[in-house]
């Protein structure tokens, strides 16, 4: 039985239970607004995940760094950054960076996608395996910032103008944007509505 | 049908009667299998002690350099906030706000939010800032970096990058004891 079919409050915060009441919004225990279900929980998850979709074409053909030394320059894609540490040969930190970069926010994006259009349609399939996933989602989604600082301090640390210069490009302020509307996109997403297509089919 | 004895899912809404455990395990949602509730009592000293530890820890994350760069014979330094610096330096502020915000604004919010536990405000603060607090990231960020630049220069982690592995532990373990 579903906390809200009792009239009950699951506090976001605090997990607290609380009797729905004339004029109650607030926790409790903790204060924070209570709802059943996140409210516009589903076109917002939308809204964020399509702005993260189309930033993920500049994210990925923009250069995220820009590189100068004396005899020349050199542009880096996320792409690019993950091949040059492969070629450089340090293939367990190549494929640390092309988990976290390239096939975390492509996963992230699949799979809320899907988690918000299996919720859109109502979908009965598999609803603990779904929760599953969006737990996944939930956990992974932070390491994609990952590049993020590895510009911040190649630029910080390679300044000498004469020698050799590091400078972020504009494609790391659209990987970031990704990344934090995915995120966004994450915690707008209510897992309790995969559950209310189950219920509503069982009625 | 007494409140106490019932918990409700945070993640799929299932109302579940509440029951004892052995002590180091956790109670899973029997529908979608999301962590209900943890064996281990909150404990208030110790929350607080390895909070203040954090923020000790913080202050030497925040004041010595996180990597030294040496390439012919100059030597090149960043703290924290200079990587940050160094992308506002570069116009890229957005940029260098995102790397403030969750390497130093939300880890410091989350170490304020748990030294005033259990107050009301607080516990909201930290569930926003909790998602926000990158460190671990951050760390892993610097090992990457570290990697890329070993073959033209010589490159040595310092003391802000040691801090920082410190206060990564602390502030998981404070988060455990606190049971969030």
């Amino acid at each position: 039985m579903n906390a809200a079919a009792q009239q009950l409050y699951v506090c976001e915060a605090c997990s607290t239970l609380s009797r729905s009441g004339p004029g109650k919004r607030s926790c409790p225990r903790c204060g924070a607004g209570l709802a059943f279900r996140k409210p516009a929980s589903l076109s917002r998850t939308w809204a964020f995940l399509v702005a993260a979709i189309i930033l993920y074409i500049p994210a990925n053909v923009l250069p995220v760094m820009h590189t100068e030394w004396l005899t020349g320059s050199q542009d880096d894609t996320i792409l690019s950054g993950v091949l040059y540490l492969l070629w450089t040969g340090s293939w367990p930190l190549a494929l640390v960076v092309f988990i976290a970069s390239i096939s975390v926010p492509l996963l992230k994006i699949v799979t809320l996608g899907g988690l918000a259009a299996s919720v859109q349609f109502r979908s009965t399939w598999q609803p603990r395996q779904r929760a599953r996933a969006y737990r996944v989602v939930e956990f992974i989604g932070r390491w994609s910032m990952l590049d993020i600082y590895v510009v911040a301090i190649l630029a910080a640390l390679v300044q000498a103008k004469a020698l050799a210069h590091i400078e972020p490009g504009p494609g790391a302020l659209a990987f970031a944007a990704v990344v934090v509307l995915t995120i966004a996109a994450a915690m707008s997403f209510d897992p309790r509505l995969i559950w209310d297509a189950q219920r509503d089919a069982a009625d | 049908m007494a409140n106490a004895a019932l918990v409700g899912c945070p993640q799929c809404d299932l109302l579940q009667r509440a029951i004892p455990l052995a002590a180091g395990s956790s109670a899973l949602c029997g529908r979608c299998g999301a962590t209900l509730y943890r064996a281990q009592p909150p404990s208030r000293d110790r929350a607080l002690a390895l909070t203040l530890a954090g923020l000790i820890v913080f202050a030497i994350a925040l004041a010595f350099p996180i990597v030294a760069l040496e390439m012919k014979g100059n030597v090149v330094q960043t703290t924290l906030l200079g990587a940050a610096q160094a992308l506002y330096d570069d116009d890229m502020a957005p940029l260098a706000a995102l790397v403030v915000a969750t390497t130093t604004i939300f880890p410091l919010l989350v170490l304020a939010a748990m030294a005033m536990l259990p107050a009301p405000v607080p516990l909201r603060l930290l569930r926003v800032a909790q998602q926000w607090s990158m460190l671990e990231v951050f760390m892993l960020g610097v090992l990457v970096a570290l990697a890329k630049l070993a073959h033209m220069a010589a490159v040595t982690p310092g003391v802000g990058a040691l801090a920082v592995g410190a206060l990564i532990v602390l502030l998981a373990a404070a988060q455990r004891a606190s049971a969030l």
